[in-house]
């Protein structure tokens, strides 16, 4: 923990990028503290201008615009942080499994994660959500299907380099279980990578998740900021100048990805070079 | 030929610790001069300042004298004319040291394209000539192929050709057997034997190419030069403690690990003889001040036990 | 033995082709729902239903929905094989001719998107590379990395808010103000094109740029660049004759991998500015579940992507002398 602060202390770029996450992170906790409104509550009046009692006015069947926004922190980090989570131990799992075998498990693999890689991931994952019909749980599942390949990718190659380290390879000779030397001698070796595609990964799952409620895919019930912005734009208040309406959904969104770039800024350029 | 004087390298990202420190040398001209040290003793990084080709990090001091000119007095621009064309440089031939994707004949002429303004179609005419004058072998065909084509010695070989390609007359040359077994070591020292006009520095930590190449010996440890003698001398006498120990731990001298190890870091720390460490002969003098250079006789040594 | 690389990557591309037809096909084919229902209508599907069953049987054999799924599968590859891609759900014409017509207006913006995006990141990731820590450098890696994070339709709405709707320099959707011809409709198709344009350059040359800069400051610390400066070469010449080749390779691999995303990158920006392209397209036949259109523009984008990618391979191939030895 303390190391972590000294890191943070001298990376300057990392450190603005966690507090502006904390902030998100803070606002979907505390949701039902800050937001003024239950965001699904029909509260009259449509389209009214941002006033004291609704900071950012209300929306076209007259939901208060500042509290969906609030618990739209939830949905779009829930779905982040969920698909995220998934990419992350499956691609790492199938990463190390064939970097470790080699041989034909890691052609098929290989195959696989190069299919993965080529399949364009938005039609595929839009077909799959139009497929899946689950509203934010086959959003997750859409983009976990269509996202765990860089992360195999990059995993399988650091994990080639590592298992031809002498240390490895005299853990095989004395017989140690495969599995013992993937999770327990492998593994903490390419924690640093894991981690950063991780943060990477929440923040393209939140981007594709963004996407996919902008054109209108998501779940409705609970309003995530895509799907804020998906009223807004559709609903035509760029046409009424109702700035108030599509303008924070966009800092909302903007900010959240900035804030996982500037996390990820270093270990992204480590990352990349392990790519080439 | 070259007179090198009081140079200085410190690198500011690695605090007040020196990479090289007042180092001192005369390059007599068509003299052949070898430099042997450890990795990390600095060697490397004094050929590339000599050029001025270390990244900005690196602080400069002192001077070198090329035929009356001060090279670190000069400005960028003039600098560039005089790489390659009166001082050029070999980089090691295991690394990526050519271009991986332009052909040998285009690499090797290059100098003459820069300094001699030749077109390129004749300046890759001319690197058939270079290559031959070290006997690559199959010139013509050689001078089309990339770099990845040709083995280690023969990269090493292409580098020296494009040293001398401008006609320069100072080569400097770093680590020039690394990676090569003695069958191509034998090759790269019959090349620099040819090297009959040129003025040569070069590095290394392959004491045998030290013995068959340099007229001169010089012998760096962390970061200054603890001797300096003629080739003869300094294997037939060695002054320096270390120098001894080197040349005992030689194969035909019996293969002697005397000295013990020392990490780098602590040596830079202390106030003393930087190889106080690991010295056999350490007296309480040794540890309190760095020895001066000691001339006897044409025979330089860095050493306290010398003093008096 | 480049023949040979070459031709197992052709093989590989045509089994992924043709592994992505086979998965577009069965998603496609198990999505939730009666067909009919759309191709109809829900209210018209229930009147029919209710008053003759047997037209329903009709309509769905004129769309081939009668077949068991393995028999469907083998007609929908034999279809592929003579371009007969079938009739869309919605429109009710040929699935091809409705793509195609779209596809024209995708690549009309998406190409020269491209090029130019192409051009601008890379040229001044190039001078931002060489001189690092330069002016240029300084200015242009913040914007360009912090632009690469902010979502396209964010950027797109954003770009439309203030330029179309409060400076009214230019229309807010569309693509032709209609009825024009010759040059005068060139200019108006032009004018439509801008902002779409300019959101889509931004957004891509801001990516080449960080790309490139990474190649060119990587290629910068090689050690034959120290050679070529030992040789004495100029700085100018170092760039034209040591960096520019070097960078390009890796380069030519994003600019490749871009082409196979011109139709699934346009989406956004197609639907914030009413361009009626392919990937305008692509979002209304999943909203409206029109199967056939959804599967043809699925296709044509995967198709995209292995080209660009046999592409990207080829072109290595052939420019990297060091190839052959692997």
């Amino acid at each position: 923990m303390k190391k972590i602060l000294r890191e943070l202390r001298q990376n300057k770029t990392c450190l603005v990028g966690v507090l502006i996450l904390l902030f998100f992170g803070l606002m979907a906790v505390f949701a039902p503290v800050l937001a003024p409104y239950d965001p699904e509550e029909l509260l009259g009046a449509p389209y009214l201008k941002p006033s004291a009692q609704h900071l950012l006015g209300t929306n076209d069947i007259g939901q208060d615009i500042f509290s969906e926004l609030v618990y739209g922190a939830r949905v779009s980090l829930s779905v982040g942080i969920l698909s995220a989570a998934v990419v992350t131990v499956v691609g790492s799992v199938i990463g190390i499994v064939s970097g470790y075998y080699k041989g034909a498990v890691d052609k098929v693999f290989t195959v696989l994660t190069n299919l993965a890689m080529t399949i364009p991931s938005l039609p595929l994952t839009i077909l799959l959500v139009g497929f899946l019909k689950t509203g934010m749980l086959g959003m997750v599942v859409a983009i976990c299907i269509t996202s765990w390949a860089s992360t195999a990718r990059v995993v399988r190659s650091k994990v080639l380099q590592i298992r031809e380290l002498p240390y490895i390879k005299i853990e095989k000779m004395l017989g140690a279980p495969d599995i013992l030397i993937m999770f327990k001698h492998i593994l903490p070796n390419i924690t640093d990578i894991v981690l950063t595609r991780c943060a990477m990964s929440v923040g393209g799952a939140m981007m594709t998740e963004s996407s996919l409620s902008f054109l209108g895919l998501g779940s409705f019930t609970r309003k995530s900021w895509g799907n804020i912005l998906h009223f807004a734009f559709f609903r035509s208040s760029v046409l009424n100048n109702q700035w108030w309406w599509y303008l924070p959904p966009i800092l909302c969104i903007s900010l959240c990805m900035l804030g996982f770039m500037l996390i990820t800024y270093h270990g992204r350029t480590r990352s990349q070079l392990i790519q080439a | 030929m070259l007179e090198i004087k009081d140079v200085n390298v410190h690198f500011s990202s690695a605090g007040a610790v020196g990479a090289v420190e007042d180092f001192s040398l005369t390059l007599a001209p068509r003299s052949k001069t070898v430099l042997i040290g450890e990795s990390g003793s600095g060697k490397s990084v004094l050929l590339l300042s000599l050029l001025r080709l270390l990244p900005a990090t690196a602080q400069i001091t002192g001077s070198v004298l090329l035929g009356g000119v001060d090279l670190f007095r000069l400005k960028e621009s003039e600098l560039e004319k005089i790489r390659g064309d009166r001082i050029s440089y070999i980089p090691q031939g295991g690394g990526n040291g050519l271009n991986p994707l332009l052909k040998i004949g285009l690499q090797v002429g290059e100098p003459l394209m820069e300094h001699r303004g030749y077109p390129k179609k004749k300046a890759v005419e001319a690197s058939i000539q270079l290559l031959r004058r070290f006997r690559l072998g199959r010139e013509e065909a050689w001078i089309k192929a990339y770099p990845h084509m040709l083995s280690g010695g023969m990269r090493q070989r292409a580098m020296i050709a494009m040293g001398v390609a401008a006609g320069s007359r100072v080569i400097l040359a770093d680590e020039p057997t690394k990676g090569l077994d003695s069958d191509r070591i034998q090759r790269v020292v019959e090349c620099f034997r040819e090297l009959r006009e040129e003025t040569l520095l070069c590095v290394t930590h392959d004491i045998h190419f030290a013995q068959a190449v340099g007229q001169q010996i010089v012998v760096m440890y962390a970061a200054q030069q603890l001797e300096i003698a003629p080739n003869g001398e300094f294997f037939a006498n060695p002054l320096h403690p270390y120098s001894q120990a080197i040349l005992r731990a030689m194969p035909e001298n019996g293969l002697e690990c005397s000295v013990g190890f020392a990490p780098p870091h602590d040596v830079y720390a202390s106030r003393g003889c930087r190889f106080s460490d690991r010295c056999p002969y350490k007296t309480p003098r040794c540890e309190e001040a760095v020895p001066p250079m000691l001339d006897r006789n044409g025979h330089k040594v860095r050493c306290w036990k010398y003093a008096d | 033995m480049k023949k040979r690389i070459l031709i197992n990557r052709v093989l590989i591309s045509i089994g992924t082709i043709f592994l992505i037809i086979t998965i577009s096909f069965f998603l496609v084919n198990s999505m939730p729902g009666d067909p009919l229902v759309n191709i109809m209508g829900d209210e018209e599907y229930y009147k029919v239903k209710n008053s003759n069953p047997e037209l329903l049987t009709e309509i769905a054999e004129k769309y081939g929905l009668n077949d068991s799924l393995p028999q469907r599968y083998f007609k929908y590859l034999k279809s592929i094989l003579t371009l007969d891609f079938g009739y869309s759900y919605v429109k009710n014409q040929p699935v091809l001719d409705v793509v195609l017509y779209r596809l024209k207006w995708t690549l009309l913006l998406a190409v020269p998107a491209t090029i130019l995006s192409a051009l601008i990141g890379g040229w001044l990731g190039i001078a931002a590379g060489w001189n690092s820590g330069g002016a240029l450098d300084r200015v242009m890696t913040p914007v360009a990395l912090v632009m690469n994070t902010i979502p396209t339709n964010c950027v797109a709405i954003l770009v439309l808010a203030i330029f179309a709707y409060r400076l009214r320099w230019f229309p807010i959707s569309g693509m032709t103000s209609g009825g024009l011809t010759g040059w005068a409709k060139a200019r108006d198709v032009l004018w439509h094109m801008a902002l779409p344009l300019l959101v889509m350059v931004l957004s891509r040359s801001c990516g080449n740029f960080i790309h490139m800069k990474s190649y060119v400051t990587q290629i910068k610390s090689e050690e034959y660049i120290l050679t070529a400066k030992a040789k004495g070469v100029k700085r100018s010449r170092i760039l034209r004759r040591h960096v520019l080749k070097n960078c390009f390779l890796p380069y030519i691999t994003v600019l490749c991998m871009q082409f196979g995303h011109i139709v699934s990158g346009s989406i956004m920006v197609e639907v914030v500015f009413t361009w009626v392209g392919m990937g305008d397209m692509m979002n209304s036949s999943i909203s409206s579940s029109d199967f056939p259109m959804m599967q043809l523009c699925f296709l044509i984008t995967a198709v995209c992507m292995v080209l660009s990618s046999i592409a990207a391979d080829v072109l290595y191939v052939v420019f990297d002398p060091r190839i052959e030895e692997f």
